[in-house]
């Protein structure tokens, strides 16, 4: 039994057939494009929609999305694994959102461009349930800022208080009042559209 | 508790960060007030709601194409040249009981803390490198157990023997694969350890029977 | 004088032809004088082996040796004896050995097995069992057992010391009032552990089912892969619960639900005292359920 019968034989190799994310990073490491393109293409999804809710605006999402991932490409050396890989890549991109609103803040203008069907998953469904979906991703998008963060990050994404306070250097009060606000604003505002329907 | 106290503490509530005091006299208020208790149910619909959008939106045009040029102008702090940590180096030339001692070691800490304080970077590689020598070394025993098989006509403790190393694989298959995505998950490296334990274990028994017949 | 001859050796041939057989379906009953806590060895390959302690200081072997078989040895001296059925090298197939083997009862007794059944009672010191694809019964309130067993079942009776039981696809039944300390490892095999008082519980196992009743007096760590794990418990435990599963489900009947630990992930957590929390109690799956209730 000590002796391999045939090293070449047909145990195949797990670990060749094992290729995981922790792999790709890596590569990437090393300087592999490809291996951090597959990265991309398995985060993008959810990294856009964060961004996307975020802003409640698509352009600056895509370009917010794309600085996140440029950040992560320069900024992979420290992933130390606290977590999921996904979760760090998201928690980059909620700073890269912070940042651009924090900058954004001086600036004049409307900066709250309404939130379009286009990018919305939910397209080309006609149930109820499909229409109250695209409803509430409209009233986020229509909500002030600091309470759309606190609401996509604490009950779209399901980051807790404190995290959020880690986050956007907000104290824990303050995110609490935000989350409150935007719970009470969606509710008015989602009644009334509800309303609207019902009486169409 | 006043009805206005009450509105106010609906939103701590459905959060779980209300105090447990709190909480009772909350409970008591709503059993008598209808009104907050439909204010609560039109919250916990909200929240449910949110919770429940899709997590995935994937953008309309490519990115990626704007990323991959950016890429070339933010070169990378490259981390320190991949070390091999020494332990595995000894892991290499003690064997395998050994090498599950100190790997199970390095599992409840004393290793592995070493080594990601020192070389963060390095973790992934530990990950992978502890994988592939379990693999290297089950890998004789899984081709000796088959040729067992076929030569004791198929013995039934043998073949049974195989279907367990099928099971034990599958565990593996998708514990390793949790584990690759969460690798400073000490829970699932732990269940990854259990099953190469019992993949050793079992190869191990399977020379013995196959001794035997 | 030729003729003779011939007839001798067809004689002596026939003779030896006859005898054979008569040999190999050999009626065995041996005694030997031993001391009350000598160490014992048995090994029997096929067949059955009954282990019987008593209070006499003698071993008393009874049986019937299987076709095929070389010969039983029964060697060694008053504090060590080997009781042994010797099979050709290379014999494929040998017929049942059956041995009925009385020991005094504080013995410390191993037995080594391929397929033969097992059953031992009566005995109150260490025991090791080796078997492959028998059955073990066990009957006995033990300091100490081992066993080692890969696709016999095992149902063990009585109360134990320090008990450490590995199988791969053999069932474990345990039924017993008191258990210092259990540990079994098991790959697909399901363990069902009844009325047990353990004060450590230590259960490994990959796709077999997990069920406890009882009390954990200490501590238990359970882990399983696919396998759902089951604890129903006399009563409220008292006792700290850290249980996790990756991608199963927990069903807790006595407190808290289990909390996701990260949004991304499937993995659930969940930790909580009941009682007054004397008990450690450990529980990980992977995709295992894990139901936590009364009896």
């Amino acid at each position: 039994m000590n002796e391999p019968v045939n090293p070449e034989g047909r145990a195949d190799s797990a670990s060749g057939r094992i290729t995981g994310e922790l792999d790709l990073i890596s590569a990437s490491l090393q300087g592999d494009r490809r291996a951090f393109e597959t990265l991309y293409t398995r985060h993008i999804g959810r990294v856009f929609a964060l961004c996307l809710r975020m802003t409640g605006d698509k352009r600056r999402a895509e370009s917010l999305t794309q600085d996140a991932f440029i950040r992560a490409w320069s900024k992979l050396a420290t992933f130390q694994g606290r977590g999921e890989f996904g979760a760090w890549l998201r928690r980059l991109a909620v700073n890269v959102v912070i940042e651009d609103a924090r900058r954004r803040k001086r600036e004049r203008g409307a900066e709250i461009i309404p939130f379009v069907d286009q990018g919305l998953p939910t397209r080309g469904s006609e149930t109820q349930l499909h229409e109250e979906r695209i409803d509430l991703e409209r009233a986020i998008a229509d909500l002030p800022r600091g309470a759309r963060h606190a609401f996509v990050l604490h009950d779209v994404t399901g980051l807790r208080h404190h995290e959020i306070g880690r986050l956007t250097g907000l104290a824990t009060g303050t995110i609490k009042a935000q989350l409150h606000r935007a719970r009470k604003l969606l509710r008015e505002n989602l009644n009334r559209k509800g309303g609207s329907r019902d009486d169409t | 508790m006043t009805h206005k106290d009450a509105l106010l503490l609906l939103n701590d509530h459905i959060d779980g960060v209300l105090s447990p005091d709190h909480e009772d006299e909350l409970h008591d208020h709503l059993a008598t007030c209808p009104s907050c208790r439909a204010e609560l149910d039109q919250l916990r619909a909200l929240v449910t709601a949110a919770a429940d959008l899709p997590e995935d939106i994937q953008p309309e045009r490519d990115l990626w194409t704007g990323i991959e040029q950016m890429l070339e102008g933010h070169p990378r702090r490259m981390p320190a040249s991949p070390r091999r940590s020494k332990a595995w180096f000894v892991v290499g030339g003690i064997g395998l009981a050994a090498a599950i001692i100190l790997v199970t070691l390095g599992m409840s800490g004393i290793l592995f803390r070493e080594q990601v304080e020192i070389i963060p970077d390095n973790y992934a590689n530990t990950a992978s490198h502890y994988i592939e020598m379990m693999e290297a070394e089950c890998r004789q025993g899984e081709v000796a157990l088959h040729a067992a098989i076929d030569n004791s006509n198929e013995s039934v403790t043998l073949v049974r023997m195989r279907d367990d190393i099928q099971i034990i694989d599958q565990a593996l298959e998708e514990s390793i694969s949790a584990w690759r995505a969460n690798p400073h998950n000490r829970r699932l490296a732990r269940l990854v350890m259990t099953s190469y334990r019992f993949k050793v274990d079992l190869l191990n028994k399977a020379a013995r029977v196959a001794s035997n017949t | 004088m030729k003729r003779t001859g011939t007839l001798l050796l067809t004689l002596l041939t026939l003779t030896l032809f006859m005898l054979a057989p008569a040999m190999a379906q050999e009626e065995i009953d041996e005694t030997r004088d031993v001391a009350k806590d000598a160490s014992i060895f048995i090994g029997n390959p096929v067949g059955e082996v009954i282990v019987i302690g008593w209070d006499r200081s003698e071993v008393r072997i009874e049986g019937e040796l299987g076709e095929g078989t070389r010969r039983l040895d029964v060697e060694g001296d008053e504090h060590r004896l080997v009781v042994e059925v010797v099979i050709p090298r290379r014999k494929r197939y040998v017929e049942d050995t059956d041995l009925e083997i009385h020991v005094p009862r504080g013995a410390r007794v191993e037995i080594d097995v391929v397929s033969a059944d097992v059953r031992v009672e009566g005995l109150t010191n260490d025991l090791v069992i080796n078997s492959v694809s028998g059955d073990v019964e066990i009957d006995c309130r033990l300091e100490m057992l081992d066993v080692d067993s890969v696709s016999g079942d095992l149902d063990l009776r009585g109360e134990t010391g320090r008990c450490s039981i590995e199988t791969v696809s053999g069932d474990l039944e345990l039924l017993s009032d008191s258990i210092k300390q259990l540990e079994v490892d098991s790959v697909s095999g399901d363990l069902e552990l009844n009325l047990v008082r353990v004060d450590r519980l230590m259960l490994d196992t990959v796709s077999g089912e997990i069920s406890f009743e009882g009390s954990i007096l200490k501590r238990a760590s359970l882990e399983s892969h696919s396998g759902g794990i089951e604890l129903f418990f006399d009563g409220e435990p008292s006792a700290g619960f850290e249980i996790s599963t990756y991608n199963g489900e927990i069903d807790n009947s006595f407190g808290p639900r289990p909390h996701r630990v990260d949004r991304w992930e499937p993995e659930l957590e969940l930790s909580f005292e009941s009682g007054g929390g004397d008990a450690d109690i450990r529980v990980e799956t992977f995709s295992g359920d894990v139901v936590l209730d009364t009896k």
